[in-house]
């Protein structure tokens, strides 16, 4: 009747739910939670397909974060290779200038030999463009610039020529007066006869030549030069040019001739100014 | 040897129920304990060793899954065997009824265990909520007939099944 009790697989029967018991007490006041940790991923990647698919997304998305970064780089450095571009861009359109600028210079440095004076070059601040009798340069008395200097500037076939002469200093500014303003008057002589004549602005860009004898011969495109009669300017410094002979305002009661001149500046593209020193009775 | 490669085998359908489990019960917020019912079914139909061993070996599957205090399911389920084994001998398990019943209220039981467990040894009762305690029994009770049908056509050649060691 109770022989089941003699066998000794029932023997160790009875004593097993003891020893699980002992062992899961175990296992739970035991420090095992690393090794634990460690198996639990085995077993779930194992048992729960799951998490195995989830481990094969986050293997294949892995990349995803190093990836957008990447793209993101790309974009920010593509973002400045386009502001750098822009920026070349801009430089390249300035080239031309700057070569025009450095051609001007130069001419200017042999401006200062063919002078034999020593002058200060400007940059040209303001201008007028509607008139054009007058300008701002950004030198003034700090830098040495006095009333009634002349000022040249440089013609596009490299001639140093007249542009005015100051008017007014500030300390850091000085307003020139062009050769076209009304105000302004020099003694100038033609190239070919060497007749001297007082240069007037008539303002609107018009410039006359006035006491020239009417028994002069005026050709077109005769140069005209600063005379040494003239107590402001140096003497033989290009004016301009006759545009007119001079005949087509005479009437019986001229005494004179007043050809035009058309001056050998183009005062629109004057970018630098060269004012000579002033000194009384040059 | 046999035996012991069927119990495993068994084991192994064990957590895939118990997965499949998982799959359909989880939208549901309920959590099954096919483990569990795998667990009854070995004991009835085998050894002592082989029930109280598939228990321990089920709650321990169970802690390395889950979250809570290693080794608390293999305890909760050990000593609900234990119980088991104490009232095993008053009922005729291989009825339907019988089934259902008994696996619905161990099973209720093996929850309050398990949270009394988690209260000693760690100081907060792990609390699986009205719906696992009362509905999550009643539907492992009513599945567990199909449970122990399936692993008792699979014993059906296991000559030493019908062995009482007790």
């Amino acid at each position: 009747m109770k022989r089941k009790a003699k066998n000794p697989s029932s023997q160790y029967s009875k004593w097993l739910p003891t020893v699980y018991i002992i062992l899961s007490l175990a296992f739970m006041l035991l420090p095992l939670q690393r090794t634990v940790n460690s198996v639990r991923v085995v077993l779930a990647y194992l048992f729960i397909p799951q998490l195995r698919v989830a481990h094969q997304a986050k293997e294949y998305l892995k990349d995803v974060t190093s990836g957008t970064e990447t793209l993101l780089n790309v974009a920010l450095e593509n973002f400045e290779l386009k502001e750098k571009l822009k920026n070349l861009q801009i430089e390249a359109l300035e080239i031309p200038v700057l070569r025009e600028e450095n051609s001007r210079l130069r001419q200017a440095l042999n401006l200062k030999k063919s002078l034999k004076t020593t002058g200060i070059w400007t940059k040209v601040a303001y201008k007028e463009p509607n008139k054009m009798s007058s300008l701002i340069v950004d030198k003034g008395e700090e830098d040495g610039i006095s009333l009634r200097s002349a000022a040249v500037a440089i013609t596009e076939d490299g001639i140093p020529a007249l542009a005015g002469m100051v008017v007014e200093v500030s300390r850091n500014a000085s307003k020139i007066l062009l050769l076209p303003d009304e105000d302004f008057n020099a003694y100038v002589f033609l190239d070919n006869t060497k007749t001297e004549a007082l240069l007037k602005g008539q303002g609107l860009r018009n410039i006359t030549l006035k006491y020239i004898p009417l028994e002069e011969n005026l050709k077109i495109n005769t140069p005209v030069f600063t005379s040494s009669s003239s107590a402001l300017f140096p003497e033989r410094l290009l004016v301009g040019y006759i545009s007119s002979d001079g005949t087509e305002d005479l009437t019986e009661a001229s005494t004179y001739k007043e050809p035009s001149l058309k001056p050998a500046l183009n005062f629109d593209n004057i970018k630098e100014i060269y004012i000579l020193p002033y000194k009384e009775g040059q | 040897m046999l035996r012991f490669l069927n119990v495993f085998l068994i084991f192994i359908a064990a957590t895939i129920f118990y997965w499949l489990g998982l799959i359909f019960f989880a939208p549901l917020g309920l959590s099954i304990n096919i483990m569990f019912a795998f667990s009854i079914i070995i004991a009835v139909m085998l050894p002592p060793r082989y029930g109280y061993t598939f228990a321990f070996l089920s709650g321990l599957f169970l802690d390395f899954l889950g979250t809570s205090l290693f080794g608390s399911h293999a305890l909760a389920y050990t000593l609900i065997m234990i119980l088991f084994y104490r009232i095993k001998d008053n009922f005729e398990f291989k009825e339907n009824i019988p089934q259902m019943a008994i696996t619905s209220v161990l099973n209720f039981f093996l929850i309050l265990v398990f949270g009394l467990i988690s209260k000693i040894f760690t100081g907060i009762f792990f609390w699986q909520g009205w719906k696992d305690l009362i509905l999550g029994s009643i539907i492992l009770g009513l599945i567990m007939p199909l449970f122990y049908a399936i692993v008792n056509k699979f014993l059906a050649f296991d000559t030493l099944k019908k062995v009482n060691e007790n």
